[in-house]
């Protein structure tokens, strides 16, 4: 198998939530001297947004998407240490939780995985996140982005609770807000001062990537290459197959 | 005994369930965060002046305020450890605000753990399992007519909260999932695919409910009466999408919008109509009355002979 059949099984088999083979074919990379950036940029990478992009069209589901992530968290494991040792940094820091009175984290855990698959560093408050929490993990992580995400109609007005509550403490200025949620959409995200609506977690890793590229902080040339390259793939991608 | 809601359901007649809880007890003062099921113990009148508001605009059928009644649910809750006694109280409410009119029947509702179960995520089969026999042992030993799964949306935690049930509760059980994609569920199931797995398990109903617009829910009941299982249909579609007007969730379907819908659901084949999130009283005595001048239709395929039929109708 040359270096690029390894590459494009990696892509396939992540695309395709095959756990236990993207695990193999990443041992299998690192035997053969394939560099780990490669793999990263050129297989997986790609491969989750092809994964989100399938998801926001309706082709794919929850099942599919936490198969292809746990496949690309298998993969990272083994990766990480080299990566770090490369000295690959993180894109930025995202504080991320559900609202208060909310125990709904299927949307959040999907975020949480698409913006780590994407190169973020992800501290997640899990849920029934009081507003003081939201307060104490962005003054002591400093992250770039907070994501506040309700699932019910009766817990979405905790996000500008939140949102006032950054603004008291004198945070608001220092994080992008980025608010999501089944019930939510961007007219209500607006109104309660978030700066972002994310309708989904592929959408939520984009809009993340924008945001820090809007900062000032653009992703790096391996990076800008694979997003550019999956631009392109998802140009000539065939129309929506609507159910 | 015989069983009354499954009597009903097999003669043929078109019952008709209630509107929401939830947002209704929004507009009733629930507050931010607050579980509805907490209002069993707490505002125990309220839930008590919802059921009654809909037994008098015509229901047919009342559901409990147990929807998100499991243990597991419930862990949160300042009642995590009253889990039980919070479905009992239920039951027990929805009864005594059905003895106001004869024949009004209660079914217990179950909702969704709220977690995705294995392999997708950390639940077990078995603490799903144990979680809904908890739950359908209390609602029936507080005097539900019959028991209904609703909003579910992956196979896995409804065939565990049809095992559980089935292992605690003797009672006819209803099992109606959300399409909220359009078409499918969160987890990708068409209609189709939860008729296969779900109909040889043994339900009285299947349904659909809350889920995303009226369209779509008329693409669903279409789906599910295509696959012909010999098991009603049971449908209760929100009234639509909220639209937030401050800190309150406002749906803009009408009564009259949703009873025409209901009227299409029934000629389609559903044997239960309702309405989820955003649905009131009055959305509920639209489609109440809909759905009986649907079935006198049906009674005189005469209707030509106006002056007759009117006579026969009385």
């Amino acid at each position: 198998m040359t270096h690029d059949d390894t590459l494009k099984a990696l892509y396939d088999n992540t695309v395709n939530g095959k756990v236990a083979e993207v695990k193999e074919l990443t041992q299998q990379g690192l035997n053969t001297d394939l560099d780990p950036i490669a793999m990263l940029y050129q297989a997986l990478l790609p491969a989750l947004q092809e994964v989100g992009r399938r998801f926001e069209i309706g082709d794919f589901f929850v099942p599919e998407m936490l198969m292809s992530a746990r496949a690309m968290q298998g993969a990272l494991n083994l990766l990480r240490p080299l990566l770090a040792a490369q000295g690959e940094k993180s894109l930025g820091k995202v504080v991320i939780g559900t609202v208060k009175g909310d125990v709904h984290d299927i949307g959040k855990n999907l975020c949480n995985i698409m913006l780590e698959g994407a190169g973020f560093e992800v501290f997640d408050l899990g849920v029934n996140t009081s507003p003081e929490k939201f307060v104490e993990a962005v003054r002591k992580h400093e992250p770039e982005i907070v994501g506040m995400s309700a699932f019910l109609t009766t817990t979405m007005p905790m996000i500008k609770v939140n949102i006032e509550a950054l603004k008291k403490a004198g945070l608001r200025d220092k994080v992008a807000v980025m608010a999501g949620g089944a019930p939510v959409t961007a007219e209500y995200a607006a109104r309660c001062g978030a700066d972002y609506y994310c309708p989904d977690a592929s959408a939520t890793a984009r809009k993340a990537k924008e945001i820090l590229g809007a900062q000032g902080d653009a992703p790096g040339g391996a990076l800008a290459e694979a997003v550019a390259a999956v631009e392109k793939m998802m140009s000539v991608a065939e129309p929506l197959d609507t159910v | 005994m015989p069983n009354t809601f499954l009597e009903r359901l097999n003669s043929g007649t078109v019952m008709v369930s209630d509107g929401a809880t939830g947002t209704n007890y929004q507009k009733m003062g629930l507050g931010l965060g607050v579980p509805p099921e907490e209002w069993v113990i707490d505002e125990p009148h309220n839930v008590l002046a919802l059921h009654r508001a809909f037994v008098e605009a015509g229901s047919d059928i009342i559901l409990t305020c147990s929807f998100g009644g499991t243990r597991i649910r419930m862990r949160d809750s300042k009642y995590a450890e009253r889990a039980p006694e919070i479905n009992f109280r239920a039951a027990q409410l929805a009864r005594q605000a059905a003895s106001q009119r004869d024949g009004v029947l209660v079914g217990g509702s179950l909702g969704p753990t709220g977690q995705l179960c294995e392999p997708y995520g950390e639940l077990t089969h078995d603490a799903a399992v144990s979680a809904y026999a908890e739950q359908a042992a209390a609602l029936t030993d507080g005097g539900v007519d019959f028991l209904i799964l609703e909003t579910f949306f992956a196979l896995e935690e409804a065939v565990a909260a049809i095992e559980g049930v089935k292992r605690a509760s003797a009672l006819p059980l209803v099992v109606s999932f959300s399409y909220d994609q359009g078409t499918r569920t969160m987890m990708g199931l068409r209609p189709s695919q939860v008729v296969a797995a779900i109909a040889p398990l043994g339900v009285a109903a299947i349904g659909a409910n809350c889920g995303k617009s009226l369209d779509t829910m008329e693409q669903i009941v279409a789906e599910l009466s295509a696959q012909r299982a010999g098991i009603p249909l049971w449908i209760k579609p929100n009234a639509g999408l909220p639209r937030m007007v401050g800190d309150v969730a406002e749906y803009d379907i009408s009564p009259e919008m949703m009873a025409a819908y209901a009227t299409r659901f029934v000629r389609a084949g559903a044997s239960v109509v309702g309405g989820c999130c955003g649905s009131t009283p009055a959305h509920v005595a639209a489609i109440a009355q809909a759905v009986k001048a649907v079935a006198r239709e049906d009674a005189l395929p005469t209707l030509s002979l106006s002056e007759t039929s009117h006579d026969l109708r009385g």
